[in-house]
């Protein structure tokens, strides 16, 4: 069980930073070509926070209470470290 | 006024950043190598039997005590290590009684086989351990001078953290923002983001870096209450963890009780499985003790313990491993430091923040030189910095990953071959440092590169010339610590591959584009040293996405920016 949820808190992690990302102008014409509406981008916003939310709640699962918190910063690293990896290998050369 | 904080922020991080860097890059990359000592060590003594099943507590004390018995039967101190997954073999450490003179007694160590409890010898090394202890004690001079050291650079790199953090001017609209291609611009990308990403992580690890040694920084605290004495910081410490009870024996001879039923209890109490070491101090004394410690299990590094009288067997005291708040505080800084208590996956997620944190600090040293070279290009101070640069950022990998070479290379019955190791690893450094002084530095980059790729990439080759626990054994047999390091390194190869090939791609580009028409064959001396120039250009560009042509303006712009 340890490892599907650790599989899960950084599906969620990534999940979680990936809509903060797209709700973001600038990341969001890279890769959709245009910017979010208002609307939009703060749904985009409460999902992020509710899957990094998420993603605590699996690390706490996977690590227990003690190792949890520390697990959950490290997923988030590594999940941000891929975001930011699919977002400059998406951004348009000289952008 | 608030510019004019933020600019004298800027200049602070600027060269506290830079005048330690080389150190902090080194203490980064062996200490993230640190975090997998352990399968470094095995990777490094091939002849270790491949362990399929853990030994339990209870046979690893009967096993161990009877090897002490007959090895040690008269020291102050044993320590009997419970085989785990991560250390398979039994381990066991002996310390004597102290001198007459009062000097501390001689240690001994071994290894027992886990499933027979024969003695183990393999052959002398460095191994991960070397490595990791290194990013803390240098090489080469006194341990308390290389502290000293340490700590220096350690401050250093938080004044640079937090400056960073202030000088940083869109910390979340710039979170996920890394463009390549742009010069200056990526280089800055590349470092915010690397410092952003794992900012917890790099503050955790150099504020409980400096906590670590703060009795060596701060000893007035320890001297106001405890004198200066020789011993002061003996009894701080005994008081402090309570080393204070059955310091001495009572000198009555009494036989050591059966350890077996103090483990059963331990593993009723905390579960089977869950016990790390057993310690017995004055074995054969009346006033013996066992102390049973529990698993890594949270970042407080003090284990909860059972204390038995080794006399009658009596069950002495339970600890849960937290003496007083101050105390446990520590502990945890520096159980979060170690990471001692994660398990593969949270290793693996330590080692990631740790290569970020090199990369981090290799990209604030690169973008020093990328930002001045316009306009210092030719000042002695800029091409110190460039060179060290070369011979570090690129040298030092191919340094470390010549000390993997030396293990398996120098043979195994010379004497001294730890020294030798070690050696190894400074002599290689010292070359890459001397290259990047000889060479134009841009073809020192791509040089260094290529070898720091062939050096980490053939690795796995050599272990598979030179010993039977290679890709094609550990692979199907399931063994992830050796295979992991075989393939860690094969990894690094095509990371330093890729890096030269970027930057050779680059600089050829451009060669192509620096002969104009009119040029006879061959770069004349005005060509090659343009050359140096456009192959500066390429490193300041970072990754190209867009490697079409180039017209030749470009080539006399080295830092062609937005």
């Amino acid at each position: 069980m340890t490892a599907l949820n650790i599989i899960a808190a950084i599906l969620c992690a990534f999940a979680g930073l990936g809509a903060l990302a797209m709700a973001m102008a600038r990341h969001a014409r890279d890769v959709f070509g245009r910017t979010p509406e208002r609307r939009t981008a703060w749904s985009l916003r409460i999902f992020g926070m509710v899957m990094l939310c998420a993603a605590y709640a699996f690390s706490v699962y996977a690590w227990g209470p003690k190792v949890g918190p520390v697990g959950w910063f490290g997923v988030l690293s590594a999940a941000a470290l891929a975001v930011v990896t699919i977002l400059a290998v998406k951004t348009p050369a000289g952008r | 006024m608030k510019g004019a904080f933020r600019q004298s922020m800027g200049w602070l991080h600027t060269w506290t950043g830079l005048l330690v860097g080389w150190v902090l890059f080194f203490m980064f990359l062996t200490g993230t190598a640190g975090y997998f000592d352990t399968e470094i060590d095995s990777w490094m003594q091939p002849e270790r039997p491949i362990v399929q099943n853990a030994m339990t507590a209870t046979a690893a004390v009967d096993a161990g005590r009877q090897y002490l018995e007959s090895n040690a039967p008269n020291a102050a101190r044993w320590f009997i290590a419970v085989p785990s997954h991560r250390f398979p073999e039994l381990r066991l450490f002996w310390r004597m009684s102290p001198d007459a003179d009062g000097k501390r007694g001689r240690t001994g160590r071994a290894r027992l086989d886990p499933e027979t409890a024969a003695p183990l010898n393999y052959r002398d090394t460095g191994g991960g351990q070397l490595l990791y202890s290194m990013h803390w004690r240098l090489h080469y001079m006194p341990v308390r001078a290389a502290e000293w050291i340490v700590g220096v650079c350690t401050m250093f790199m938080l004044i640079a953290i937090v400056t960073g953090v202030i000088i940083h001017k869109r910390i979340f609209r710039d979170f996920f923002t890394l463009r390549f291609a742009k010069g200056q611009r990526s280089w800055l990308d590349a470092h915010n983001v690397l410092s952003v990403l794992a900012l917890p992580f790099h503050l955790m690890i150099t504020y409980s870096g400096l906590i670590f040694i703060a009795y060596v920084y701060m000893t007035p605290v320890i001297t106001a209450s405890y004198g200066t004495a020789a011993d002061a910081q003996d009894s701080f410490f005994n008081e402090l963890l309570r080393r204070t009870d059955g310091a001495s024996p009572s000198g009555v001879a009494a036989d050591l009780m059966p350890l077996r039923p103090m483990v059963l209890e331990a593993e009723r109490q905390w579960g089977e499985g869950r016990v790390r070491f057993v310690e017995i101090r004055h074995p054969g004394d009346r006033d013996a003790s066992v102390r049973i410690g529990h698993e890594w299990a949270s970042p407080v590094r003090r284990p909860p313990t059972l204390t038995f009288n080794g006399a009658n067997g009596e069950l002495l005291r339970a600890s849960d491993g937290i003496y007083s708040t101050p105390l446990a505080v520590r502990d945890v800084l520096l159980g979060l430091h170690e990471g001692l208590f994660a398990g593969p996956v949270l290793r693996w997620l330590y080692f990631l923040s740790g290569v970020m944190g090199t990369a981090m600090i290799g990209a604030g040293m690169i973008l020093w030189t990328v930002k001045r070279r316009a306009k210092k290009g030719d000042a002695f101070g800029f091409k110190l910095v460039e060179r060290l640069n070369v011979g570090t950022l690129a040298g030092l990998p191919v340094a470390v990953a010549a000390y993997f070479w030396a293990n398996r290379l120098i043979p195994v019955d010379v004497a001294g071959r730890v020294a030798w190791e070690g050696h190894t690893m400074f002599i290689v450094w010292g070359v890459m440092l001397a290259h990047a002084f000889i060479r134009p530095s841009a073809r020192a980059w791509v040089e260094q590169l290529w070898l720091a790729a062939a050096a980490f990439g053939l690795i796995p080759v050599l272990n598979g010339l030179t010993t039977d626990k290679h890709l094609g054994v550990t692979l199907p047999a399931g063994v992830w610590e050796l295979a992991g390091v075989d393939l860690t390194m094969f990894a690094f190869g095509a990371a330093f591959a890729f890096a030269a090939i970027v930057l050779g791609r680059r600089g050829k580009t451009l060669k192509s584009g620096a002969c104009h028409p009119g040029e006879s064959r061959g770069p004349g001396p005005q060509a090659r040293s343009r050359l140096d120039a456009t192959a500066h250009g390429a490193l300041d560009s970072g990754i190209r996405r867009n490697d079409g042509p180039i017209e030749g303006r470009e080539v006399v712009r080295p830092n062609d920016r937005p």
